[in-house]
């Protein structure tokens, strides 16, 4: 289509053409991006004497627009003091000579292009050239790193993980430097065409477990994806199974310590939240701390949380048992104190110890969105005042209260907050049991739970074995520098992470 | 991770399948029978008794070692022909049927009287049959795996009866060597219903990884219950006498009441706890091999066998608690089943044997043939 | 495509009525399994802290101390007698009277009156056996007096008489040589072995306080003899091992010599000519807690010796004056001498060992004792 161009008229031959390809081109880019969206066009010249036409194209609010004002139109509109020959080799050499930006690529695709702008980059056409610049100037207002708020250590670093994908994987590659760190990326979600990238080890990943994720990425046919729970749900392997089979995490350093293992990790654009697969059952109860702190202090505090984990499933259904079928049970020196403290109770164990847990959770689930000026009077009314009255008017009595409140003390304990969820959930199920059946329940109970872990999979990997290879990090942490080989339970093909250097040391102080 | 070691059993958990299949309810009664006939040497008969759980493990080793792809009813089916291999599967099962409503009703009568008094019999048996059902559903590697699992559970238990040496005396099992051996002999016969269970190793051979280490595993399991029996049989001896003994109908029980624990007012519930655990594993076991067994010679889907042989375990506990029936069918079928097994294993290694050796000899011939 | 659409939809009204139908099943089971359950929570329970047993006119008398919990925490005890001629019959008499359901478990004594036990313990023994939530740990003793009377006596501050008794009997361990096989898990062990008998713990009501006044001897499941605390004394020596007491040499009133100690014992037995030769070794082991009598025990060695010999003999005369009144008049094996034999010569042969141990034609009983002194206190006024 002819446009008259009040400029083009120097050299009406050439530029007949010259505004009709790149016309178009500008045309066809607007069309794909959208109706709508706030795309701009800035027109101007590169040349002396002999001006070529040359557009800028990118979306608003996508870029820094500082970059591009400075490092494209700057040396581009002002700088060029020669005649720029067309063939070929132009655009190259206008890149190469007049744009003084770190990213720039040549692009002949002009689908890539459209990609490009989405996602922020600058277009540069020249011309009627079919090459295209693709200028890298990813700009706008993000998140700074900070704290992660969920998974706060003690002592660990500091960063978690934040919205944008550059600088997840920015913060990835700082911490492993090591050549064989892959990057492979994805879209997913038909109309938010979100980024999201698999980290992984070449030499220490499983092919078999990688090619399981890549095909279920793949798979992914949905319009949008929020964030990686979605992800998360539409690739795991047992959708109703009450254990998480992904583990999820805000933290570099511990995505960092999976890839090595031999896992992959699945980091998506606009969330803090990094998944990594597979996933065993003792993973989730392993902490950050655990492997900062010293050998017998962090073997101790792994066994404080297994008694946690005992006591938050086990331990109300046991004492609605003794209360209400085993009464021998009970230590002869607690039976009288327990039934001084029940004398009067309007509500029936089962209906006591199920509202208070009821009750606690409305606590905690309330005490999660609040702004956190309300949420300490929310736990200062809900917690002491109500749980004191609830004691003083005879609805429960105060044996209960306490149970109620070891059992969700010790749910604190779990360090991943997905599993957390699913233990608090399965006491539930676990008081029913013990109320219609007894301690026969809670065995039952228990062994659902086990025959269950024992036939979940993660990706091809059985869920929950425990190797005696593997023993070193389950109950107790052994010391560092004795953990010589990969755990066997994520497959892997490179079992040696260390050797063992104390030896060397020892034999120096002898001398 | 290749698909065959995630799905074949490891040579652990075949130790521990083993155990699965033969430490069962059966042993809490085990002082109770034997002493009956042997007094206070029962702990003799429990020892010699075991030759008949090691013969079956050799000479099924050395079937494995020779076929170690097929199990015992195709085997079976190869070697005596069709006809008469159907029918000794269909024998074979029949053993696994009876002894899962066995284990059952037994499951079902110690917790009544133990644990949970205030349910009934049928409850019991819904939620017992229920569990091993849905364990048995997910097959034989979650099967080993949960074996392994409870295995280690019980050994953990049973260490706990060493408390009752305290309370004991040497002078209970004293004298020594004094009843005859007749008695002796009856004492060994009384064990069979205990010591039965290793015959699933034909079953399951073929599905594990390394099959170079079946007989090791394989006897590796026969040292862990046999020891664990005779130190059941030992203990309680030790620690009742073998007058008391026949007045609990579960004497090893008693052993574990000897054992004060600060907390815990009587140590038998937890115990109790973990006998849930052990019993229902045991029940899974045999409700898989019958189903296995069945899948093998109609070919139905494993699962679907299952769950239709489920109200045949429901009903068939419940008829076994009336004591009496139960105590004359296992009279009756136990020895049979225990001389059928014995019969069909030395049969079976027998025209193996005769066979390869015949292979060998027309191998040889063919050789000398050749260099003719 | 309509039809893929239709057979889609189809497919999911199925998926959905399975879901639908699993959680109408889970219900439907819930239901089922709740129904026909009567259980009680444990405050509406009665909880009996002692039992008792009594005869009286030919019946069984089972009385039953059970807390009654009062307000600012103040448990006193009820007592609920249930009367019939059989045991599980007093259970139906006792609920007439009762207002709550009993549970057995918490029971920490169970005594029985001289009367019933002369008449035969296995009645109660035997249905305690066959209740499998029974405390095995509850002390069991013999009474003078009517358990009733016993069960129902004030002791200020405690719950109930049965604490305290519990508690007495618990704590008697630490002299008089007493042993802590009284509990009833060993009476289920002795009562019908062979060659082993039961003895209890007499308990009386003296000056308004309990008292232990000496032990009941049982042959078999009949009570044949109360001994007084003396005679205890010296069988608890010879039957038990590892037991605690004081034994005291005296040559005037000022002047004599205490020694608390620890007995272990050991026991031979040999068969001759169809007599049976006992060989009874007992180690004495313990501290001089009074001594007025031999002041340089401390220095002298030979002062030592002394005092080893006379108390070795003395303890010697007084077990051999023991033994000639058991084979004499109590006719009772009650230190369990029968149990060694059988386990040297043969059970179930047939052979009754009370009697021939307390045939002195067939049994001779040796005893030998050994005296040693490992303290002497912080020194001697």
């Amino acid at each position: 289509m002819l446009t008259l161009n009040t400029r083009s008229d120097v050299s009406i031959d050439r530029g007949m053409t010259m505004g009709i390809k790149l016309e178009n081109n500008i045309n066809f880019v607007v069309k794909e991006i959208g109706n709508g969206s706030p795309i701009i066009i800035k027109r101007f010249f590169i040349g002396k004497d002999e001006p070529i036409e040359a557009v800028t194209m990118y979306i608003n609010g996508l870029v820094s627009k500082d970059t591009i004002d400075r490092d494209i139109l700057n040396p581009l509109m002002l700088h060029v003091n020669e005649n720029l020959v067309i063939d070929q080799n132009t655009v190259d050499y206008v890149s190469k000579r007049y744009i003084p930006m770190s990213n720039t690529t040549i692009e002949e695709n002009i689908n890539n292009v459209v990609e490009a702008i989405k996602s922020g980059k600058t277009a540069l056409f020249i011309g009627d050239l079919e090459k295209f610049i693709i200028l890298d100037t990813t700009g706008g207002e993000h998140r700074t790193i900070s704290d992660p708020l969920n998974e706060s250590a003690v002592r660990g670093s500091r960063e978690g993980f934040v919205e944008n994908l550059e600088t997840n994987i920015s913060i990835l590659r700082r911490k492993i430097k090591d050549k064989n760190l892959t990057i492979e990326n994805f879209k997913v979600g038909r109309r938010s065409q979100t980024s999201l990238v698999i980290a992984y080890i070449d030499d220490i990943v499983d092919k078999n477990v990688l090619i399981e994720v890549r095909k279920r990425i793949i798979s992914i046919d949905v319009d949008f994806v929020t964030d990686t729970g979605m992800i998360d749900q539409y690739i795991e392997d047992s959708a109703y199974s009450i254990f998480p089979q992904i583990y999820v995490t805000e933290r570099p350093d511990i995505v960092k310590a999976d890839i090595m293992e031999g896992r992959v990790a699945i980091i998506l654009d606009g969330t803090p939240f990094a998944l990594t697969a597979p996933a065993v059952f003792v993973q989730f109860f392993q902490g950050v701390e655990d492997y900062n702190d010293r050998t017998i202090v962090a073997s101790f505090s792994r066994i404080l949380r297994l008694i946690a984990i005992f006591i938050v499933i086990t331990l109300p259904s046991l004492y609605l048992t003794l209360i209400n079928y085993n009464i021998e049970l009970i230590p002869v020196k607690f039976i009288n104190p327990i039934i001084e403290s029940r004398n009067g109770i309007a509500l029936t164990p089962f209906l006591e110890i199920l509202s208070m847990e009821v009750f606690v959770d409305f606590l905690r689930e309330g005490g999660l969105r609040l702004p956190p000026k309300i949420a300490s009077t929310l736990s200062i009314v809900g917690g002491i005042i109500i749980g004191n009255m609830a004691v003083q008017s005879k609805i429960v009595s105060p044996t209960t209260l306490l149970i109620v409140g070891i059992s969700v003390v010790s749910t604190f304990l779990i360090p991943n907050y997905e599993m957390s969820l699913s233990i608090r959930f399965i006491r539930f199920p676990m008081l029913v049991l013990a109320d219609i059946l007894g301690f026969l329940g809670i065995a039952a109970g228990w062994l659902f739970i086990i025959i269950h872990l024992s036939s979940l999979e993660s990706f091809g990997v059985p869920y929950f074995s425990i190797k005696s290879s593997d023993l070193k990090d389950i109950f107790i942490r052994a010391p560092l520098w004795k953990m010589n080989k990969r755990p066997k339970s994520i497959p892997n093909n490179n079992s040696v992470r260390q050797s063992d250097f104390r030896k060397n040391m020892r034999s120096n102080k002898n001398e | 991770m290749n698909n065959d070691k995630k799905n074949l059993l490891s040579t652990n958990q075949l130790t521990f399948l083993l155990t699965g299949f033969t430490l069962g309810p059966g042993f809490l009664r085990l002082p109770n029978v034997v002493v009956k006939e042997a007094g206070q040497d029962a702990w003799i008969s429990g020892i010699v008794g075991l030759i008949y759980p090691l013969y079956i493990v050799l000479v099924s080793s050395y079937i494995a070692k020779k076929h170690s792809k097929e199990n015992v009813l195709t085997l079976s089916r190869r070697y005596f022909g069709n006809i008469v291999g159907n029918i000794l599967n269909i024998i074979f099962m029949l053993q696994f049927v009876l002894y899962t409503s066995t284990i059952a009703s037994e499951f079902i009568r110690i917790l009544e009287v133990y644990i949970v008094a205030f349910l009934t019999p049928i409850k019991i048996c819904i939620v017992g049959v229920t569990l091993a059902l849905y364990a048995a559903y997910k097959g034989l590697k979650v099967l080993g795996k949960i074996s392994e699992l409870i295995s280690y559970i019980l050994i953990f238990i049973i260490i706990f009866s060493v408390a009752a040496c305290k309370y004991g005396d040497m002078l209970n099992l004293q004298p020594v060597f004094s009843t005859r051996i007749i008695d002796i002999l009856n004492g060994i016969k009384s064990t069979c219903y205990c010591y039965t269970g290793f015959e699933s190793v034909l079953l399951f051979y073929s599905s594990v990884y390394d099959v170079s280490t079946i007989k090791k595993a394989s006897l590796k399991a026969v040292l862990i219950a046999g020891s664990i029996w005779v130190w059941t049989i030992f203990i309680t001896i030790y620690y009742l006498g073998i007058d008391i003994i026949p007045k609990s109908y579960w004497s090893f029980i008693m052993v574990f009441e000897s054992i004060h624990i600060p907390v815990i007012n009587n140590f038998r519930y937890v115990v109790m706890f973990a006998w849930i655990l052990i019993i229902v594993r045991i029940l899974a076991n045999y409700y898989f091999s019958s189903a296995f067994i069945i899948n093998d010679m109609t070919g139905i889907d494993i699962k679907q066998v299952c769950l239709i042989m489920y109200p045949l375990f429901l009903y068939l506990p419940i008829k076994f608690k009336d004591n009496i029936l139960r105590e004359k069918i296992l009279n009756f079928a136990v020895p049979r089943f225990v001389i059928f097994n014995i019969l069909l294993i030395t049969l079976l290694a027998l025209m193996i044997f005769i066979k390869s050796k015949a292979y060998q000899k027309s191998n040889i011939n063919q050789k000398t043939l050749n260099t003719e | 495509m309509n039809n893929k659409r239709m057979n889609n939809s189809l497919k999911n009204k199925f998926t959905n009525k399975k879901y639908i139908l699993i959680i109408l099943i889970i219900f439907i089971l819930f239901v089922y399994f709740h129904s026909g359950i009567d259980y009680l929570p444990v405050e509406e329970l009665g909880i009996p802290s002692g039992i008792g047993n009594d005869l009286s006119d030919d019946e069984f008398s089972i009385p039953m101390a059970i807390y009654n919990y009062g307000s600012d925490k103040k448990i006193t005890t009820f007592i609920y007698t249930g009367v019939s001629d059989t045991i599980a019959g007093t259970r139906q008499n006792r609920q007439l009277l009762f207002n709550k359901n009993f549970r057995l478990g918490h029971e920490r004594i169970i005594i029985s009156s001289e009367k019933l036990a002369r008449f035969g313990i296995i009645n109660w023994v035997s249905i305690v056996f066959k209740n499998p939530n029974i405390n095995d740990t509850a002390l069991i003793a013999v009474t003078k007096e009517e358990t009733k009377e016993i069960l129902n006596y004030n002791v200020p501050e405690y719950p109930s008489a049965a604490d305290y008794i519990a508690q007495m009997i618990k704590n008697s361990t630490e002299f008089n040589f007493f042993s802590d096989n009284y509990k009833l898990m060993d009476i289920f062990v002795r009562l019908y072995a062979e060659g082993r008998n039961i003895v209890l713990p007499y308990i009386e009501l003296e000056n308004g306080k309990f008292k232990i006044t000496g032990m009941a001897l049982f042959k078999k499941d009949k009570m044949m003899k109360k001994i007084d605390i003396n005679d205890s004394r010296i069988m608890n020596i010879l039957r038990e091992n590892k037991v605690k007491g004081i034994l005291a040499l005296k040559e005037s009133s000022k002047k004599y010599i205490s020694y608390y100690t620890i007995t272990k014992r050991n026991v031979k037995c040999e068969r001759k000519n169809g007599k049976y030769y006992f060989t009874i070794d007992i180690g004495l082991n313990g501290e001089i807690v009074e001594n007025n009598m031999f002041k340089d025990i401390r220095r002298n060695k030979e002062t030592m010796q002394r005092f080893e010999t006379y108390m070795s003999k003395y303890v010697e005369k007084m077990c051999y004056n023991f033994i000639r009144k058991m084979q004499n008049d109590y006719k009772v094996d009650c230190l369990e001498l029968g149990r060694v034999a059988a386990a040297k010569f043969g059970r179930h042969t047939g052979v009754d060992w009370d009697e021939i141990i307390t045939d002195r034609n067939k049994t001779e009983i040796k005893v030998k004792v050994n005296v040693n002194v490992k303290k002497m206190g912080r020194g001697n006024y």
